[in-house]
């Protein structure tokens, strides 16, 4: 356990680090946040002068070397645009679309998997095809634009729930939240469905292959020559066995819920950090990119390890191990 | 006699394909009486285990149906609705499957799966139920059983998973028992002690036991009374000894004609092929005798010295080598043209990968192997193909050892073109008449794997391997995964082969009958090492080691006149891994009798 | 000798004797036409395809073309007709852009993108995943662990970060794209690769002395298709929903390419006043492209399920 813990750690920061020199060599090379910044009407001697502050007089390497050393002390540099630190920036607006993901997980969850295992117990039904025909529609549906008709048939034509912004929020240990608000529910009931339409699709799939594989298997035939209950062998033999292939789809899931609500975001205008990180990109606001880019790997990398941990805790066969 | 237990009377299950009902039972009846205990026994497609799956009404509702009745202690089974088959379901019958591994959910603990039964059926609960799963554990033998109840099925051996699943069958106390299979998968020793098992927890329980299998030694160890099968229709049915003694449906002769039977071959001096059967009268005409084969002047075609082959297995960040599979240790042996050397053991023994290292499928670690002249571990990649050539394979699973994305036309004209032996356009000609020698047409060349049945998959697999004109064939449990009947024809064709064109076969198999029924010298192999070699005779009549001995006794015996009660160890097999640092103890060999050598064991070495 | 227990294909083995000697290509062809669901995906897909390719022909406007738009004619609703008469099928943008030209244009570039990133994506993936089963040990570990690494971040996080530092423009997407996509395809082979070695069939090409390449590519690579082709048509949709989203973003292409995406984001602003349609129809073009691929994939996977094979 300690091997992979350590295996796991060592993988994590050889992630961090290619990725810096890849998207800060990257970055580098094309553009000048210079000509963004500036007005075209700034003299060159100002231009001389923002260049300078900015430390991009230097050359690459002696900048990567600034941004490490200074990355290692905790400092992901300002922000060119709101000249803040980049890392408080995003730490600021994370809750906010970790909130809005987990409330899209937990939706994709409580919808996708009764639907999946119903469509799984009763392949041939009508209404188990009715869901699949659903989870095709959902699983090809663009986020951004169902989250447009959302917003025009719940908010401006029938006007039930708010378009826009995060509503009331309440503070839990320091970090504001929408959801303990009736307004704040209000708010993120329609993002939150709308990103997670896709995963609702992708967890009936899942679940009901898993359920419908699951069946065939003997263990499924000796439990019901036991003389179980059909109840028996659904939830605690078939459903037990299903749950180990969604749990590492729902951990790589909650990776792309997170990275996607940049989509809903901007739909939404929810004030997360998926909106800040276009912003930034049509900037080229290079401190605020990288690290948001330094802040997923590290939160994927946890997400991952959290998926390990609990796969084989549901799974005896699994044994965590180095490499 | 008694009131049955379970009366079957003109059963007929269907299966809905494509809309269509077509029935794979047709009017079946057969009685089973008190603790008395019957075999269903019958090929592939006979229909034996969807008669045990509708007596428990365990077919998919929707896609079959059953009909007939099915009285179990006077209640029509099939009568009322199939709710109430949970009550007689793993209460009044238990049911047990062929597939040990898979039996059991992989990821509830056994005591979990043992006290649901004890709770659904006997209100059992807590600390009581636990207390009497301790119990079943204990009555199926399986050692240290308080603690085994927290653990998970992959911690359990194929033969200790079958025994939870009986003990998990047998939890209740049923009148009847239905035994699908139960020791198919299970090595011949394992078989021999659940066989043993079934048999004692039989008379102590005073249940009866509805057997179903395809193995005759099986059938003739265990049942009082024997139903035959045939494509769906109860054939025949009489007592066990009866069947043995004077079948009367052609097809019962037919089967027990192909079954070998050990020990019979005493006083045989070559190998012998099986009688053929007239399928309309039953006629059994005597096979014609064996020629002799095999060149004892020439020097032999196979040299194997000291041959050893490992595995490494590695673990942790740096991927050290913590331990080996000592698949072959020091292993020697030759094998002359025109004679069949087999070899023989139970799983994990090495046969395999010995098969696979002559030719270097898998690298050996160590020894030499002599092909005709050649020597193949140093040999180059020219070198090695011009060995292959003279070296073929034939697998244990003709549905594998086909791509089946190529036509059977190509695939047996591939290797030909590939080394130059025809140019594309005589290709077909050679093809069909490849074919033809196996038994099977020329115009099937067109045609793909998946339009074959086993046996002739079998057939084309050989007619590949004979393409390339080898000199030795490998026959990798070649003809294990194939029906009793259609076992026997592709050995007499096998046979037929090697009068025809002095085939060496190196014959690896599991099956000591059938080694015994084709095999010039046996080599019998143990925890990768050889135990026993010498001609089949020898070997057979007067085995001197005593995993030979105890290999030979666990074989089930196709004639219940020979039926004998045994005391099996209850042993399990042993594992072939060693740590990085061990040491394989230099093996030394006593001959015994003309060309029969025995391993010596340790303590007698070092006298 | 073990008996099959699944009923189904239990009674199946009587049928075996039929002799279709059909190719696995034509099996599979025949079976999809034989799929209504699939069916109408193709015949959709094919006329998508087909107003995509002659789009500069059918289309009623150029709408690039600036000289061809009037903005008095902007955000007309559907069935609209113009000063000189034309009808706008689907109304107008509000630069008066005939929108279903604009779909048409759009979906050229859609498609375009979708298949060509798929393509390449396809080509190195399999390459380097066929290569990885088969050198095995490190190198295999080595290639697997970037593979997962890679897969572990979200496809729009990776497109978001190279379109971050490559730019706008139909090339640099369908990079963005290639680089989101080639772990699948690397992931699906070298699995596929991996059973398929371990497969008999293999171990007696190889004790036939075959030579390895001949093994690799005639025997392991067309068994490892079937899940590839599952995958490809999937991915085929994503990508295009992909590039969809990140124009609608704002970070794909360029307002002068004209793309699907971009068309939904230049109505977005006019959503609340009641102008839908400049929204609504090219993302409805967009679904209707994307669940008609989808369709064809879902029954290509329930045909090419290896469970299914006799």
């Amino acid at each position: 356990m300690s091997g992979y813990l350590f295996s796991r750690l060592l993988q994590t920061l050889v992630t961090l680090f290619v990725m810096s020199v890849l998207v800060f060599g990257g970055l580098h090379m094309v553009g000048n946040p210079v000509d963004v910044l500036l007005s075209p009407t700034a003299t060159p001697a100002e231009r001389l002068e923002v260049i300078r502050s900015f430390g991009l007089d230097q050359p690459v390497w002696v900048q990567y070397g600034i941004f490490l050393r200074n990355a290692l002390s905790g400092d992901l540099g300002n922000s060119f645009v709101y000249n803040q630190p980049a890392l408080h920036l995003i730490l600021q607006r994370m809750p906010a679309t970790l909130e809005l993901a987990a409330a899209a997980l937990v939706m994709a969850l409580a919808l996708g998997l009764p639907l999946g295992i119903y469509a799984g117990l009763r392949p041939n039904g009508g209404l188990a095809k009715a869901i699949m025909a659903f989870s095709i529609l959902g699983f090809s549906l663009p986020t951004f634009w169902i989250g447009l008709v959302m917003i025009m048939v719940f908010a401006v034509q029938l006007g039930w729930l708010p378009s826009s912004g995060r509503g009331d929020t309440v503070d839990v240990f320091g970090v504001p939240l929408s959801l303990f608000t009736l307004d704040g529910l209000a708010h993120i009931a329609l993002p939150a469905f709308n990103l997670a339409l896709f995963k609702i699709s992708l967890v009936i799939r899942i679940t009901r292959a898993g359920v419908l594989e699951t069946l065939q298997l003997d263990f499924v035939r000796f439990a019901r020559a036991k003389g179980l209950p059909e109840a028996r062998i659904v939830l605690v033999h078939v459903l037990k066995n299903t749950l180990i292939p969604l749990i590492t789809v729902i951990g790589l899931e909650l990776g792309s819920l997170i990275a996607f609500a940049v989509v809903t975001e901007t739909i939404f205008a929810w004030p997360g950090m998926g909106k800040l990180i276009i912003d930034s990109i049509a900037v080229l606001d290079r401190p605020v990119i990288l690290a948001y880019l330094m802040i997923t790997v590290v939160m994927f990398s946890v997400i991952n390890l959290a998926v390990d941990i609990l796969y084989s805790i549901v799974d005896p066969r699994v044994r965590l191990e180095g490499n | 006699m008694a009131d049955p237990v379970l009366s079957v009377q003109d059963l007929t299950t269907s299966f809905r394909v494509d809309g269509q009902w077509r029935s794979v039972v047709r009017n079946a009846s057969f009685d089973i009486g008190p603790k008395e205990t019957v075999a269903v026994v019958g090929e592939s497609g006979s229909g034996k285990s969807v008669t045990a799956m509708s007596i428990m009404r365990l077919l998919p509702p929707g896609n079959a149906r059953c009909t007939g009745r099915i009285a179990f202690e006077g209640e029509d089974l099939l009568a009322g609705p199939l709710d109430r088959m949970q009550a007689i379901r793993g209460n009044r019958i238990g049911m047990i499957f062929q597939e040990p591994m898979t039996s059991l959910n992989p990821v509830l603990k056994i005591g979990s799966q043992i006290t649901e039964v004890l709770r659904q059926h006997r209100g059992l609960d807590g600390a009581e139920a636990e207390a009497e799963a301790v119990r079943l554990l204990d009555r199926v033998r399986i050692p240290s059983a308080k603690q085994r109840l927290g653990e998970y099925p992959m911690n359990f051996s194929g033969g200790m998973r079958q025994r939870v699943v009986i003990a998990i069958a047998l939890a209740c106390s049923p009148k009847l028992l239905i035994a699908d299979e139960p020791t198919t998968a299970l090595d011949v020793t394992i078989q021999a002690q659940i066989l043993e098992l079934i048999k004692t927890l039989q008379e102590e329980e005073g249940m009866s036991v509805l057997f179903i299998t395809h193995d005759m030694g099986v059938v003739a160890e265990i049942s009082d009374r024997t139903v035959v099968m045939y494509r769906g229709e109860v054939v025949e049915k009489a007592t066990t000894e009866a069947i043995f003694r004077e079948a009367r449906h052609p097809y019962s002769r037919a089967l027990l004609s192909a079954v070998p039977q050990l020990g019979a071959m005493a006083g045989q001096d070559r190998p012998l092929r099986f009688p053929r059967v007239d399928m309309a009268t039953g006629e059994i005409a005597p096979p014609p005798p064996t020629a002799d084969t095999v060149r004892a002047d020439a020097p032999p075609v196979l040299k194997v010295e000291n041959l050893v082959t490992r595995f490494p297995v590695r673990k942790g960040l740096l991927r050290r080598v913590v331990g080996r599979i000592h698949a072959v240790e020091d292993i020697s042996f030759e094998l002359r043209q025109g004679e069949t050397l087999s070899l023989v053991g139970e799983s994990g023994c090495g046969k395999s990968t010995t098969g696979r290292s002559l030719i270097r499928l898998e690298e050996p670690s160590g020894g030499t192997v002599g092909m005709d002249g050649h020597d193949v571990r140093g040999a180059g990649h020219s070198e090695l193909t011009k060995i292959r050539r003279d070296v073929q394979m034939i697998f244990q699973d003709p549905f594998e050892s086909l791509n089946p994305r190529i036509r059977i036309g190509e695939a047996i004209a591939e290797p030909m073109i590939v080394h130059g032996l025809v140019s594309h356009r005589e290709a077909p000609a050679r093809v069909a008449d490849l074919l033809e020698r196996v038994g099977l047409s020329g115009e099937m060349m067109q045609r793909f794997p998946h339009e074959f049945s086993g046996g002739q998959r079998q057939r084309i697999c050989i007619a590949r391997a004979l393409a390339l004109e080898p000199k030795l064939i490998v026959a990798d449990e070649s003809v294990s995964a194939l029906d009793v009947s259609v076992k026997a024809q592709v050995i007499n064709l096998m046979l037929d082969l090697q009068e025809n064109y002095g085939l060496g076969y190196l014959f690896i198999s599991h099956d000591m009958a059938v080694v015994e029924r084709i095999s010039h010298r046996v080599a019998v192999m143990y925890l990768g090492e050889i135990v026993e070699i010498g001609p089949r005779a020898a070997v057979f009549e007067t085995p001197r080691h005593p995993y030979t001995r105890k290999l030979i006794a666990a074989v089930p015996v196709a004639d219940p006149s020979r039926r004998r009660r045994r005391v099996v160890a209850g042993d399990e097999i042993r594992s072939p891994y060693r740590p990085a640092d061990y040491v394989a103890p230099k093996r030394l060999y006593r001959e015994v009798g003309e060309g029969h050598f025995v391993q010596i064991h340790e303590s007698e070495a070092a006298a | 000798m073990t008996e099959a227990s699944e009923p189904a294909s239990w009674a199946r083995r009587g049928a075996e004797a039929a002799p279709p000697s059909a190719s696995p290509f034509r099996q599979t062809l025949g079976a999809l036409l034989r799929d209504p669901l699939a069916l109408i995906g193709i015949v959709i897909v094919a006329l998508l395809v087909i107003g995509a390719v002659a789009a500069p022909q059918i289309a009623p406007q150029d709408p690039y073309d600036l000289a061809q738009l009037d903005i008095m004619d902007g955000r007309l609703a559907p069935g609209s007709q113009s000063m000189t008469g034309m009808v706008y099928l689907l109304g107008t943008d509000d630069q008066g852009r005939d929108l279903f030209s604009a779909i048409l244009f759009g979906l050229r570039t859609s498609l375009l993108v979708g298949i060509a990133s798929a393509a390449i994506a396809l080509a190195i993936g399999a390459s380097v995943g066929l290569f990885s089963a088969y050198a095995g040990g490190r190198t295999d570990a080595f290639l697997m662990r970037i593979v997962d690494i890679q897969l572990s971040f979200p496809a729009i996080l990776i497109a978001l970060i190279f379109l971050a530092i490559l730019g706008q423009g139909v090339d640099k997407i369908i990079l963005a794209l290639v680089v989101t996509q080639w772990a699948y395809y690397a992931r699906t082979v070298r699995g596929s690769a991996l059973v398929e070695r371990k497969r008999a069939y293999v171990d007696a090409a190889r004790s036939m002395a075959l030579p390895d390449r001949r093994i690799l590519f005639r025997h392991i690579l067309p068994n490892c298709l079937p899940p590839l082709i599952v995958v490809a048509t999937m991915r085929v949709a994503y990508a295009i929903m992909l590039e969809a989203t990140l124009s609608f973003l704002g970070i794909g292409l360029p307002v002068t390419e004209p793309s699907l995406g971009l068309l939904v984001s230049n109505g977005y602003e006019y959503l609340l006043s009641g102008d839908y349609w400049i929204s609504f129809y090219p993302g409805l073009a967009l679904l209707i492209l994307i669940v008609s691929i989808n369709l064809i994939g879902d029954s290509l996977r329930d045909i090419l399920n290896p469970r299914r094979e006799g």
